[in-house]
């Protein structure tokens, strides 16, 4: 059904903000609660709502794909004061003794996979039982389009029947912020935000197939790099949406193309970024619904 | 396929090798490179022993993962042009690399009320921990390499999808050389906090030799390894064209997510099995054909029955007959590191026809009754290998590798 010529087509779309939505439903038993994040929730709610538009059942089974980003390992800055808590000496100089032992029985194994950068794809890969073949990376809106890439071959080899493709990013902690402050130039708190976004990827075969309906076409897309030291040599992020939406005016990190995708109304909508990464990306759509 | 994937440069940095002759020769011997932490003051940990890598260089931008990968790359690279020319065409990196584990000193300066960034770019960025992400483009940038780089960050399955991506890659025809590999460096304060609240790390401090212990009834979770490894991977026929000398063929790539447990594997091995089957799907290749596994085998209580499981119902009536080693009872468990670690074992030990030993194995668990190859190296011609990597988070990856 698939071939290398095929066009790839989304057949559902969606995503989510911190604070509202319920996973609950989703998860594979009540008791992974206690292991979500942030960013693991948004993911699953995104998904959810991806999935269930495109008609799809929540048990996708073997011949489904995941292809997925995360933003930067989150880190609250209550955690992180608990960690560095009497690791001072008696000259007020930090100990790494005292810090191996006080961190030690201070820390809590849960923010052991709230950093884990793979727990948002296990918690949707568990939650809607994809077994089937998948792509994982971060942190950088870039990145978004090397998954999307290497979905892309993974449909039109025929290695999966469809493909859940999204990102995730919690970006409302102190240890995100941190990072975004350090690059250069660096990035003000207040335009950072959290959300999730997820597409369903078929081919238009596949999709044609079962009867369902595109909510966009990927028309064209293209990635380039600017080989960089990133010591060296750092870049100011540039993303612009055609019409602006609801991602234009924020930093969605790797989240923002597919969120802007789920949200978009009916028409062409261009994607065009040069990432501090040093990944420039481009891509077209056209929104059916 | 269009093109069929060998390697033709291989580069370690690793606990008891930082060049494939020394960690072949020290594999087959035997040798562990456990030892107590070194590194940073443990203190009273319940575990105070990791498999460091004996490093005295300088570190570039103060990182290990960052440090390892560049040497691994460059001996890769090196090796790879030892025929007196280089790969053809454009090369890219794929890359595991592993989770962000934060310098504590530096999180402690940062809470001071006077905390104020460095100026300089470098500094800036060195600060607290150079994020993961980064390494990538430092190390495409060293070899020139003008895709972006591919990183992978399915735990312990991140440099098996990496290797297994490069093979894709060039074998589909999207590019003709690659460097693929991983990277990973946990031997830090956060890590191995981290993984001792999990109950995942062996705490044999008095014996950090003897610590390791895959298979074997008394099993009690791993020790922390670091290091890098990394593969140069070319079409065949550029290979042979330019008469470099080829390590090994890269014959089939399959992956599977278990979507059950984050910290453990699914009960009957499903994903495990998947992700064997599939590299062997992907290669044309049948059970019946497979000489040697390089197996996952963390020296978890969860692991290794259950890769044992997925092994038996793999092979069938052959599961006891063929050999499956554990290299990180040696090296430890490199985590984002630690496939490409044990792929580089496989093949180095496949072409000197011997299968290197699985350490401690002296009273194995009674679930786990396959041929482990316990405490010393056998020979074994081997024409195609499994190497394995279950990760957290139900990532599975398996790759297979054959000797021309």
């Amino acid at each position: 059904m698939a071939s290398p010529e095929s066009k790839i087509v989304v057949t559902g779309a969606g995503f989510s903000e911190l604070g509202e939505g319920d996973v609950r439903p989703f998860l594979r038993t009540p008791n992974l609660r206690k292991l979500l994040g942030p960013w693991d929730r948004l993911a699953v709610m995104a998904a959810a709502r991806a999935i269930e538009a495109a008609n799809l059942p929540l048990d996708l089974g073997e011949r489904a794909g995941l292809f997925m980003v995360v933003g930067h390992v989150p880190a609250q800055k209550d955690n992180m004061e608990t960690l560095m808590e009497d690791s001072l000496d008696e000259n007020g100089d930090f100990s790494e003794a005292l810090n191996c032992r006080n961190a030690y029985l201070n820390f809590n194994p849960i923010w052991t996979f709230h950093s884990l950068t793979n727990s948002p794809a296990f918690f949707v890969s568990s939650s809607f039982n994809i077994q089937g073949t998948y792509f994982v990376t971060f942190s950088e809106p870039g990145q978004f389009y090397l998954a999307l890439e290497e979905c892309i071959y993974a449909l039109r080899a025929g290695r999966a029947d469809m493909a859940v493709v999204g990102a995730t990013v919690d970006q409302d902690n102190e240890m995100v912020r941190f990072h975004y402050r350090r690059t250069l130039p660096p990035l003000a708190e207040e335009e950072l935000r959290s959300g999730a976004g997820f597409l369903i990827l078929e081919t238009a075969e596949a999709a044609a197939a079962r009867g369902a309906q595109p909510h966009a076409i990927l028309e064209e897309y293209s990635i380039e790099y600017r080989t960089h030291d990133p010591l060296k040599e750092s870049f100011a992020q540039e993303e612009v949406f055609q019409p602006a939406g609801p991602c234009s005016d924020a930093y969605w990190g790797p989240a923002s193309l597919p969120i802007s995708i789920a949200r978009a109304g009916a028409g062409t909508l261009e994607h065009s970024l040069r990432g501090r990464d040093g990944i420039h990306a481009t891509s077209r759509w056209e929104v059916k619904s | 396929m269009t093109h069929r994937v060998v390697i033709t440069g291989i580069g370690v940095v690793l606990p008891n090798g930082n060049n494939p002759e020394s960690y072949r020769d020290n594999l087959i011997a035997g040798k562990s490179g456990a030892g107590p932490i070194t590194l940073f003051d443990a203190g009273e940990m319940p575990t105070r022993i990791a498999a460091e890598v004996k490093w005295d260089g300088p570190l570039v931008a103060e990182d290990r993962r960052t440090t390892f990968a560049i040497e691994a790359a460059r001996q890769a690279y090196d090796n790879a042009n030892l025929c007196g020319s280089a790969p053809k065409g454009d090369g890219r990196l794929c890359v595991g690399v592993g989770l962000e584990v934060f310098a504590p000193a530096d999180m402690a300066k940062m809470q001071r009320a006077d905390f104020e960034l460095p100026e300089e770019l470098a500094k800036r960025l060195k600060f607290l921990h150079m994020p993961g992400d980064l390494m990538p483009h430092v190390v495409s940038e060293r070899f020139g390499f003008r895709r972006p780089p591919l990183v992978m960050i399915s735990a312990c399955a991140s440099s098996a999808d990496a290797i297994g991506s490069c093979y894709r890659e060039i074998a589909h025809g999207r590019q003709r050389w690659m460097m693929g590999g991983g990277t990973d460096s946990m031997v830090t304060p956060l890590g191995i906090i981290a993984f001792s609240k999990l109950c995942a790390l062996s705490t044999l401090n008095e014996s950090p030799e003897k610590a390791a212990r895959p298979f074997s009834r008394d099993r009690e979770g791993f020790v922390m390894g670091e290091g890098a490894s990394m593969l140069v991977l070319e079409r065949l026929e550029d290979a042979e064209a330019r008469g470099a000398e080829i390590y090994g063929e890269i014959v089939g790539y399959g992956h599977s997510l278990d979507a059950f447990g984050i910290a453990e594997p699914h009960p009957e091995g499903r994903g495990a099995l998947q992700a064997m089957q599939r590299a062997l799907d992907d290669g044309g290749l049948h059970p019946d054909q497979v000489d040697v596994i390089n197996g996952h085998a963390t020296a978890t209580r969860k692991n290794d029955p259950i890769e044992s499981l997925a092994c038996k119902n793999l092979l069938g009536d052959r599961a006891k007959e063929v050999p499956i080693c554990a290299t990180k009872s040696m090296i430890g468990h490199i985590i984002a590191g630690s496939a490409a670690a044990e792929i580089v074992a496989t093949v180095v030990c496949m072409n000197v026809d011997m299968v290197h030993p699985t350490l401690n194995l002296h009273d194995p668990d009674p679930e786990c009754d396959l041929d482990y190859v316990p405490l010393v190296a056998r020979p074994h011609k081997t024409t195609l290998a499994l190497c394995n990597s279950f990760g957290f988070g139900g990532m599975n990856a398996t790759i297979a590798v054959r000797k021309l």
